[in-house]
Order: C-alpha cells, then structure tokens, then sequence
C-alpha cells in the first residue's frame, strides 16, 4: 500500500515536471518567434557588428 | 571506458571551433559582420571575438535590459529559455568554449586544490553576480555590467586580439582594459590549481542554466534500482555537486564511469552514446 | 568493435560538417567584406594624407562629377531629426565631422556634450552631423528630445549612410577636411573632455589648411 502511495506521488511529480517542461518550450519558441518579429534579432546583430568597446571593457 | 570522455571533448573542440570559425576575421583583425550574428549561440563568447559569427546570450541579455525601458527583447529571453530546458548545463559540459579553456588548464600537471565547504559556499557567488552585474547594473545605470567589468572570455577572445591588431584601440585601452586584464590572468592561473574556477564561482550563464536543472531535458540521470548509496560519484566528482544532476552538475558523465553499478547515465540518450 | 565504429562515424561527419561550415562562412564573410567599398575609401584617404599613396575606387557615391574624387569621402543625403536635411557634397569647402553613434552605446552617449560645445563654436566653416546607427526615429527622436541637444543629428534606419561609413565599433568619428578627404577618423571615446580636446584639435588642423 505504502508503495502504491509513493508511486503514485512520484507519477503526480513526473506529470508536473512534463507539464513545466513542455510549458517552456512552448514559451521559449513563442518568445522566440516574436523577437524575430519584434525585430529582436536584428537588434542584437546591430551590437554584436558595431561593438561599443567600453561596453566589452576596452577602455 | 574512455569514449565517453573523447567524444565530449571532440564535441567542445567542434564547438569552439565553429563559434569562432571566422578566420579572416582573426587575419584581418576585424570582426564578422554577418546577418547570423544577431543569432544567440547557447556558450559563453563574446561577439567582440573576430572568429565569433554568432552572439553572446549573455551579453545580448545585459543589452536587452539596458534598453529594456523601450523595447523588450522577447528573442534573448526565448533563447535562455529554450536552452535551458532543452540542454541546461549541459551546455556548461560540451557547448562552452571558455569551460573548455578551464579544462584544458586544469590539465597542467600541478598540486591541485580539492572541492570542500568551501568551495560550496563560494559556488553561490555565481548567483550574487548575476543578479547584480548582469540585471541590477544595467537596469540602474545602463551598462553591461559584467561584459564591461568582469567576463574574461571577451578579454580574451576579443579583447586581446581587438586591441593587438588595431592601432586605434590600442591608444583607446586605459585603466578598464587593464583591470579586465588583471581579472583574466586572475581567473586563468585560479583555472590551473581549481577545477573550473570560473564556471563555479562566477559564470552568471552557468548560474541562469543551473536554474533548470529539474526540468532540463538532456542530463545525467541515477537509476534508483541500481543505485547502492555509495556515493562515490558525488564524492569523485570534481564539480560542488550534492547529488548527481543538481544545480551545480554539468552533466560531463564521469559519474557515470566512476559507478560501480553502472546505475548512471544520460537521460536522453538520442544526443548522447551508450555508457552500458 | 561496434562503438568505436559508431564514433569513428561520428567524428568523421563532425568533421566533414566543419569543413563545410568553415568553407561557407570564410566565402560568406569574403562577400561581406568585398561589399563595403567604402572602407577601402576611408582607410585609403587617410592613408593618403599622410602618405599621399595610390588611389582606390570609390564607394557608392550619390554625385561622381569631380576627376579625382577617388577618395573622397562618399557623399550622402541625411534626414534630420526636427526636419531638413543635410548633404555631404553641398558643404564641400567646409570641414565636417561626421560622428556614428547609438543611443545603447554609453560612450557615445557620453561625449555628446562635446558635440554641444564644438557646434557653438564655429560659425558656417564647421558642420558636424551626428549620424545614427541603425535605430529607429522613435529613439533618436526620444533621445534628443531628453537630451535637449541643439546641434544637427541625422536618423539612418536602413543603415545606408553607415554601409559608405563601415566600422567595427562605435563611436566612430570622421573629420573631413575642407576638400571632402577624410582628415582623420577616431574609434571610441575617452570620456566628454578629452574627446572635446581631440576633436577640437583635428576640426582646427583642417581649417587651418
């Protein structure tokens, strides 16, 4: 009975941590797909080529 | 069985390699300026390399919040996201060029100084520098904190070859250049004597990845049946681990070849051989 | 056997990947660099004034009628913020100080001042335009209006007056001299004052000449 219990608390667990997980992939591909969108990529290209040097501490 | 430990070390070698796979740009002494670089790449290095085609997440988060006030940066927080449920530290153990230059350092042949209580309470330090230097400075004051003050890898690979290969900024480099210096050298020779110095006690990326490390998909894994409680792969291990697969694992696997039972292995196995 | 036949697999289409890669970005980045003509122009013409060394072709220059406007600096037509507008060419004969800046980008932020200061100085012989680096209006509009800045800055949102100007970083200053040649060209900022003394310097040299 005792291990009934615990392994329907560690399934519960395993259903929760899946959830999470797919939860932050979907999130993670939204934000994603909405920097690219939002111009976020072009952004941070825009940084990464015309480099600030006192922002990477030549200075 | 060895294989496990040359195919991570080929994969680093790989990607290094292709982080910085902008050769020109090392001859000419200028930087890529590609469309993919505005594409995180998972590792810590710094756009500022010549060879770097792609971008640093942590540099491109410490951007986002300096401009936040603005314009939210979805991508960057996507991009941290997505690796950090998908890989989590596993991308500390095979996709960081600068975890490699600390592996290879701590392969000099010296007196070695081992993990203790120590250096537990030291590994918390990562997680005071990512909150003050990489979000609290540049929401207050606008700066990329820890690019500008701190991050030895973008000393290294772009700092030091930006500055020996162009006169300008060599006149431009004073006393914030020599202190990034001082801090690298620091971090460098620490590197040789202390496993990983800098992913344990400082990395802010490591620190964010570490916060996925229940749900990550891809990491090393104890099979309880297996297990006898031996504990030698916590006490082997050269990181500050409390169990295999917590917050400070990277997930290189010498657990899993420290084990008596063979009762470890990495979960997800379609990115990873066997270890049976 | 069956392992080490795996890896071996495996490393050679790791390698194989790799070279492909290699290839494909040392071409893709030969290509970008062979697009920006205009670096060839600036290095060169600051190379020839203090070299007087072979000339190079020149950039994507808007009006080539000149015979040996090789070097020039290439010329452009810039939007102001507040209206109007400002054309290289038009003020040949004056010195200009063409400065790339950003609004994310702390040192030029923080030169700015400087900028301030030179442009109450100088009557008509100076011009200096301070040209943005790809952001867009709302943020150069928001950034001045904030600042309260008086002397002339330019938007550039498709990035076509900083495709003549290439650099790796900001900020990045030009001084060009009264016969449309880049006199001088600086990177970086070591703070108002000092940056305020440099230019001062080069914007005096070249209208002395």
């Amino acid at each position: 009975m005792e291990d009934k219990a615990v392994n329907n608390v560690s399934r519960s667990k395993e259903y929760v941590k899946r959830f999470v997980q797919i939860v932050m992939i979907l999130a993670g591909i939204t934000l994603i797909v909405l920097g690219i969108y939002s111009g976020n990529v072009t952004d941070i290209w825009n940084k990464a080529v015309h480099i600030c040097y006192e922002c990477i501490g030549i200075g | 069985m060895k294989t496990g430990r040359a195919k991570r070390r080929f994969i680093q070698v790989i990607c290094a390699v292709l982080y910085n796979c902008n050769i020109t740009g090392f001859a000419k002494g200028k930087i890529y300026q590609g469309k993919v670089k505005g594409a995180c790449m998972p590792g810590l290095n710094c756009y500022s390399c010549p060879g770097a085609v792609g971008a640093c997440p942590l540099g491109s988060l410490q951007q986002a919040l300096v401009s936040s006030k603005y314009k939210f940066n979805y991508y960057v927080l996507g991009i941290l996201l997505l690796f950090g449920v998908i890989l989590g530290r596993v991308v500390c153990g095979f996709l960081c060029p600068f975890g490699l230059i600390q592996e290879l350092l701590y392969k000099l042949p010296t007196k070695k100084i081992r993990k203790g209580t120590w250096s537990q309470v030291m590994s918390y330090l990562k997680y005071v520098i990512l909150a003050v230097l990489v979000i609290g400075i540049p929401l207050a004051i606008n700066v990329p904190g820890f690019c500008k003050y701190v991050c030895p890898a973008g000393t290294l690979e772009g700092g030091i070859p930006l500055v020996l290969m162009q006169e300008k900024l060599y006149e431009l480099a004073g006393a914030l250049f020599t202190w990034k210096m001082i801090v690298l050298i620091v971090i460098l020779l620490a590197s040789v004597f202390i496993f990983r110095f800098f992913c344990r006690f400082i990395c802010p990326l490591g620190a964010i990845y570490s916060l996925f490390h229940k749900v990550s998909l891809c990491r090393v894994k104890v099979d309880e049946k297996k297990c006898i409680g031996c504990n030698i792969c916590v006490r082997e291990c050269l990181m500050d681990v409390k169990c295999v697969g917590d917050h400070e694992c990277i997930h290189c696997g010498e657990c899993i070849e420290k084990c008596p039972t063979g009762a470890i292995n990495y979960k997800n196995r379609m990115m990873f051989t066997e270890h049976k | 056997m069956r392992k080490k036949y795996r890896m071996n697999l495996k490393m050679i289409a790791g390698a194989a990947a790799l070279s492909i890669t290699l290839l494909l970005t040392g071409c893709g980045a030969d290509n970008i660099s062979g697009d920006k003509e205009g670096q060839d122009v600036i290095t060169t013409a600051v190379e020839d004034t203090e070299a007087d060394a072979a000339k190079e072709d020149g950039g994507n220059a808007v009006s080539e009628t000149a015979e040996d406007d090789k070097d020039l600096a290439p010329d452009f037509t810039a939007e102001l913020v507040g209206g109007g507008s400002f054309s290289l060419s038009e003020n040949r004969g004056k010195v200009v100080l063409i400065n790339i800046w950003a609004t994310w980008c702390g040192p030029c932020v923080e030169e700015m001042p400087a900028f301030e200061k030179l442009n109450g100085e100088y009557g008509d012989d100076v011009k200096i335009i301070c040209v943005n680096c790809y952001e867009d209006k709302k943020s150069v509009d928001r950034f001045v209006s904030e600042n309260g800045y008086t002397f002339p800055v330019a938007y550039d949102e498709d990035g076509a007056i900083n495709g003549l100007y290439p650099t790796d970083g900001i900020p990045y200053t030009l001084v060009i001299g009264k016969d449309g040649k880049v006199k001088n060209s600086y990177v970086g900022s070591s703070g108002m004052e000092e940056q305020y003394r440099t230019y001062k310097a080069a914007i005096d040299a070249a209208l002395a000449e």
